[in-house]
């Protein structure tokens, strides 16, 4: 075995370890950005990827068709009642509609906010071993995404843009612990952080931190971005809907509460995404104008931060 | 003769790599391969039994390779796939040159030792090292599982490690 190390193969293997040693190195230096080696193995790699999870998506959906027959029968039968539930309720169509149009004042992106700018994205491949719901998608730099843009779904907040390659972009999702989102409780406006939880994390919910004692969130209370950045400066949007509250609990020092919040957005099983490329308030550093930072208490804006939730709720 | 032979190699090599390739893509690709949320590293096993056949060096090769694949869809530092399955990959090699025998029995063993590494130091780099509460949890449920799924695919690509090492072999000896 001795040969083996002084041959010019184990200087050969040697080198290579030293190769990839310096790439770690290079990766930690860049931050948000893939190495260039990666970039290149990820150029590759992504378009296999994004067809592999085609084939996939469309064998489980041909399959399914046939095994939910059973399934599908019973949920046509459902809609066939919902149907006739609401010819009867025709009279209060005019209040549907309202409350439809409420429901797209408080979900709907673009209606409210025009100057959005969206990158659609597919989801091309998920970790085996990541515990967070973390994934990639199929745009990249070539497409105009950059590391820390928020990742959202018609339903809610997904998470953000943790690293980009030139075709793809890993996406760290909200159950994460290392994510720190700025976020207000609608009803009553309450701040705090939104960041993931080991424990929570496997059942797919998160967490509203840092909610003072006297705070009156309760379960069914809506979680919204305050558009303030963390303290990484990572910044999102004001007003995109995170999740909903399902209970209240002290934190185990017993100075502060935070609530348990399940995402709006189904963030295990999602395909489609769409990323926030440009959106207001966002600076070329990720940080909102006026440099605010979670923590800050300014009365201004906190102010403007409910006065806007509030006229969602309204 | 000697212009057979470098042709077989490369097809060899070729064929090593667009296999790698596109393990990668099916173990990357969502809802594959999934056992009650547990999905095999498939790259380890791959990497260390064709270590068993094609030695220390053109192993070490391949595992570096695949750990390059594993590290592009990893969450986690860029590297430590590419550092820990070159290393296994060169050691399983070695080991079955001048120490051990090429059967199933070790390569269980060397793939179950090198998920078991690969999976420990993820899991220190992930979750002890940053003090996160409550990750026995995701240790005992996500790790350990993983570890052992990723063992239980190894006799898949022995045998057809074998069987593609037969073959080749055929080719240039022909």
């Amino acid at each position: 075995m001795g040969d083996f190390f002084r041959s010019t193969k184990f200087k050969i293997l040697a080198a290579l370890l030293a190769f990839i040693v310096l790439c770690m190195f290079v990766t930690a230096y860049l931050g948000g950005r893939s190495s260039p080696f990666s970039q290149a193995l990820g150029v590759a790699v992504a378009p296999l990827q994004k067809l592999s999870a085609s084939i996939s998506s469309a064998a489980s959906g041909f399959f399914e068709r046939y095994l939910g027959a059973q399934r599908l029968y019973e949920e046509n039968q459902a809609l066939r009642e919902e149907i006739r539930l609401l010819r009867s309720q025709q009279v209060d169509f005019e209040e549907y509609k309202r409350e439809n149009e409420h429901y797209r004042q408080v979900l709907g992106l673009k209606e409210r906010n025009p100057e959005f700018s969206f990158e659609p994205a597919e989801v091309i491949g998920r970790e085996p071993t990541d515990r967070f719901g973390a994934f990639t998608v199929d745009k990249g730099t070539l497409d105009g995404i950059s590391a820390h843009d928020p990742v959202i779904t018609p339903e809610g907040l997904v998470g953000w843009v943790s690293e980009v390659g030139m075709t793809y972009a890993k996406v760290t999702t909200i159950l994460d612990v290392s994510i720190d989102v700025g976020a207000v409780d609608t009803r009553t406006r309450d701040s705090g952080v939104v960041t993931g939880d080991i424990g929570l994390a496997q059942q797919g919910l998160c967490k509203l931190g840092y909610l003072p004692r006297e705070s009156a969130v309760t379960a069914g209370d809506i979680v919204s971005t305050s558009g303030l950045a963390s303290v990484f400066g990572v910044a999102f949007p004001k007003g995109l809907i995170v999740g909903t509250v399902t209970e209240v609990r002290a934190e185990n020092n017993g100075i502060v509460l935070y609530a348990v919040v399940e995402p709006a957005a189904e963030i295990r099983s999602v395909r489609d995404v769409f990323i926030l490329t440009s959106f207001p308030g966002q600076s070329s550093e990720g940080v909102p104008e006026g440099g605010e930072q979670q923590g800050s208490s300014s009365p201004e804006a906190s102010e403007e931060s409910g006065g806007e939730e509030n006229a969602d709720g309204e | 003769m000697v212009n057979n032979r470098r042709r077989v190699l490369f097809k060899k090599y070729l064929t090593y790599s667009l296999l790698f390739l596109l393990l990668y893509v099916l173990q990357s690709t969502p809802g594959l391969f999934g056992v009650l949320g547990v999905r095999p590293i498939l790259l380890i096993p791959a990497a260390v039994t064709l270590a068993m056949y094609e030695g220390g060096f053109t192993g070490g090769l391949f595992g570096a390779l695949a750990g390059m694949l594993c590290d592009l869809g990893a969450f986690s530092f860029y590297g430590l796939y590419s550092l820990l399955l070159l290393c296994c990959s060169t050691a399983a090699g070695l080991l079955v040159v001048y120490l051990m025998r090429r059967t199933l029995r070790v390569a269980m063993l060397l793939t179950g030792a090198s998920a078991l590494l690969c999976g420990l130091l993820r899991f220190y780099f992930d979750y002890v090292l940053w003090g996160y509460p409550g990750i026995s949890g995701i240790f005992w449920e996500q790790c350990v599982p993983m570890m052992i799924y990723t063992a239980a695919v190894a006799p898949l690509f022995f045998y057809l490690f074998r069987r593609m090492d037969r073959y080749f072999a055929g080719q240039i000896s022909a």
